[in-house]
């Protein structure tokens, strides 16, 4: 186990800019506009955080909804589930911020991993070890679909509980934030859908890191570049037209963007809020689990991750 | 310990090792000496399982080609180039070993480099050629295997730091129950330690002798203008200038035939691998 514990080290000491350094920075700009727009929204005629109730207009981001109803229980219990409801969707759209990075992240480190190693005579000190080439691979594989998720999903966490503190901070004084914004977050559900959610995602990128990592092993940067090309040129058409390529499709949306919600779902927090914030966040994944194409992207995931640990052994040979 | 028969490498159509067979039991010291392009490396990479080599192949019960991970575990390797990642800290290479090899002795590691200029907070990146050398050296000799095999370990090294590698070599490493396998450009500095001498020319193993036997069959001649001839006629391998006199080099030729031209004497190991490389052309 300290074999391999070390393994995993060192994936961490060699990407520790993208793999920490970078979401600690997504977390303060997270942070910063948090607690700007926390501070300066209420009263600022902001029409976003207006809302109508009995045909009349409420802001339910002012400090004290109870003045702000002067005294009507419904209306201000309306007001408090609204901005419940708001907090919650900013909660999860932290998810979101972070699973894009992750998405980038993911992609960077799977194409050039394999390739780094053999910079500069490397593969020469790193083969000088008693690790196979299995491991070697398996460990990035493992790196990428479930450790970087997870150093992203404790980042979440993180953020989502500091957004948390400034909402609380910012409602100080108030009875709304005890008795019915925080009953009604539902973090428990977040976090637990996440960690199934990780699980799916890890299962889901098998085909993706696979590919990658065999193209990275061939230690060829034109291969490399040609990858990271058609991949941006890809996400910038989708991003676009919506629309992508059938190999792009079953590589990145459905085995990575559409199994999980991971990458972020409004369907836990749109309208009203849910029964249960878990099968909101979780269903997606719970069905994708029940699909026979995603076992199939799993198979052909575990040919590709065999290929690229023969293709590591060929090139790591005179 | 080490038993390989036929090994033969082709790249791009040149013969890089050509049918190389080689022995070495515990408690060895090899020489592997050779010109540059002979396939030093490549055979000392065949030996570790980074070469796709074709023949027979046994280092300590394993095939490098199929075990290499396994063998490892008993075997200390150091390339001859330097091959510690740059974004590496010392500390984190020490790390390394110490979590990956299980018989590297962190503390042996660390009282190595005490003795070296090597600051433990710096990047591999920011240490001098030398410096990396010392590191790397000081990692392999702290792991208790059975095989260390040395590429070119002092490339780089000034002397003094190379002596005292080589004392550290013999006192914290070398049992009768290990073996070493060093090549080095630097024939002087190595030739007292070592038992074995296998020398390497265009892929093909020219000299594989114990420094034993060395003695045995080679022999040098100091031999003035006046015998000179009679000196060349017993077939030298070899003939260079030498204070004042020509020293001659010669393979099977008994003491008895050439003490009367003049003062014989061992040949070193420098001048024995000059005098067959001329040989074998």
């Amino acid at each position: 186990m300290k074999k391999y514990i070390t393994l995993l080290k060192r994936e961490c000491w060699e990407n520790r800019f993208s793999f920490f350094i970078a979401p600690l920075i997504l977390a303060g700009l997270v942070m910063l506009l948090a607690t700007f727009i926390s501070v300066t929204d209420c009263g600022n005629g902001n029409t976003q955080s207006e809302i109508s109730i009995n045909g009349q207009i409420w802001d339910y981001t002012c400090n004290n909804p109870s003045e702000v109803a002067e005294g009507d229980e419904a209306v201000y219990e309306e007001l408090n589930l609204t901005h419940a409801n708001v907090i919650l969707d900013s909660v999860i759209a932290v998810g979101t911020l972070f699973s894009i990075l992750l998405l980038l992240i993911f992609a960077s480190y799977s194409l050039v991993c394999l390739q780094d190693e053999q910079k500069n005579n490397s593969i020469l000190f790193w083969n000088s070890f008693p690790v196979s080439h299995t491991e070697a691979v398996l460990i990035k594989v493992f790196t990428a679909s479930v450790m970087l998720p997870a150093i992203t999903l404790v980042a979440v966490l993180m953020t989502q509980l500091l957004l948390i503190v400034v909402v609380w901070l910012r409602l100080m004084g108030t009875d709304s934030f005890e008795h019915l914004i925080w009953p009604n977050l539902r973090l428990m559900d977040i976090w637990l859908s996440n960690v199934l959610n990780i699980f799916v995602f890890a299962l889901g990128s098998l085909s993706t890191v696979g590919l990658l990592l065999t193209i990275s092993a061939t230690g060829y940067r034109a291969f490399i570049l040609l990858a990271l090309t058609l991949l941006s040129l890809a996400a910038i058409s989708f991003l676009i037209t919506g629309d992508s390529t059938t190999v792009i499709r079953f590589l990145f949306i459905d085995t990575l963007v559409d199994s999980t919600s991971l990458l972020g779902s409004t369907a836990a927090v749109n309208g009203d809020m849910p029964a249960s914030v878990f099968s909101g966040l979780a269903g997606q994944a719970i069905e994708t689990l029940q699909n026979h194409s995603f076992w199939l992207s799993i198979l052909i995931g575990v040919v590709m991750v065999i290929a690229a640990i023969n293709m590591r052994k060929y090139r790591s040979e005179v | 310990m080490i038993n390989c028969r036929n090994l033969t490498k082709t790249i791009k159509d040149e013969l890089v090792l050509d049918n190389v067979s080689i022995t070495i039991e515990p408690g060895s010291i090899v020489g592997l000496v050779g010109p540059n392009g002979a396939g030093k490396t490549t055979l000392i990479k065949a030996l570790v399982g980074q070469a796709r080599v074709s023949g027979e192949i046994g280092v300590l019960g394993f095939d490098p080609r199929k075990q290499r991970h396994q063998l490892m575990e008993e075997v200390a390797y150091t390339a001859d180039v330097a091959s510690i990642p740059g974004w590496m800290k010392v500390t984190q290479v020490i790390e390394y070993y110490d979590g990956i090899h299980k018989k590297f002795d962190r503390n042996k590691a660390l009282r190595l480099l005490k003795d070296s200029s090597v600051a433990l907070d710096r990047k591999v990146k920011q240490l001098s050629k030398g410096m990396l050398v010392q590191l790397h050296l000081a990692c392999v000799l702290a792991i208790d295997v059975k095989l260390l095999i040395l590429d070119e370990p002092t490339l780089g090294l000034d002397i003094l730091y190379r002596k005292q590698f080589y004392d550290q070599l013999i006192s914290e490493f070398f049992d009768e129950t290990r073996s070493i396998i060093i090549t080095s450009h630097q024939i002087d500095e190595i030739d007292r330690l070592l038992n074995q001498v296998v020398f390497i020319n265009k892929g093909r193993i020219v000299l594989n002798e114990s420094t034993e036997d060395l003695v045995e069959k080679f022999v040098s001649l100091f031999v003035s203008e006046a015998h000179l001839e009679e000196a060349r006629n017993l077939k030298p391998l070899h003939e260079k200038p030498g204070f004042g006199k020509h020293i001659l080099t010669y393979k099977d030729v008994s003491i008895e035939q050439l003490e009367h031209l003049g003062h014989v004497g061992i040949p070193t190991v420098a001048d024995l691998f000059v005098a067959i490389m001329k040989e074998a052309g």
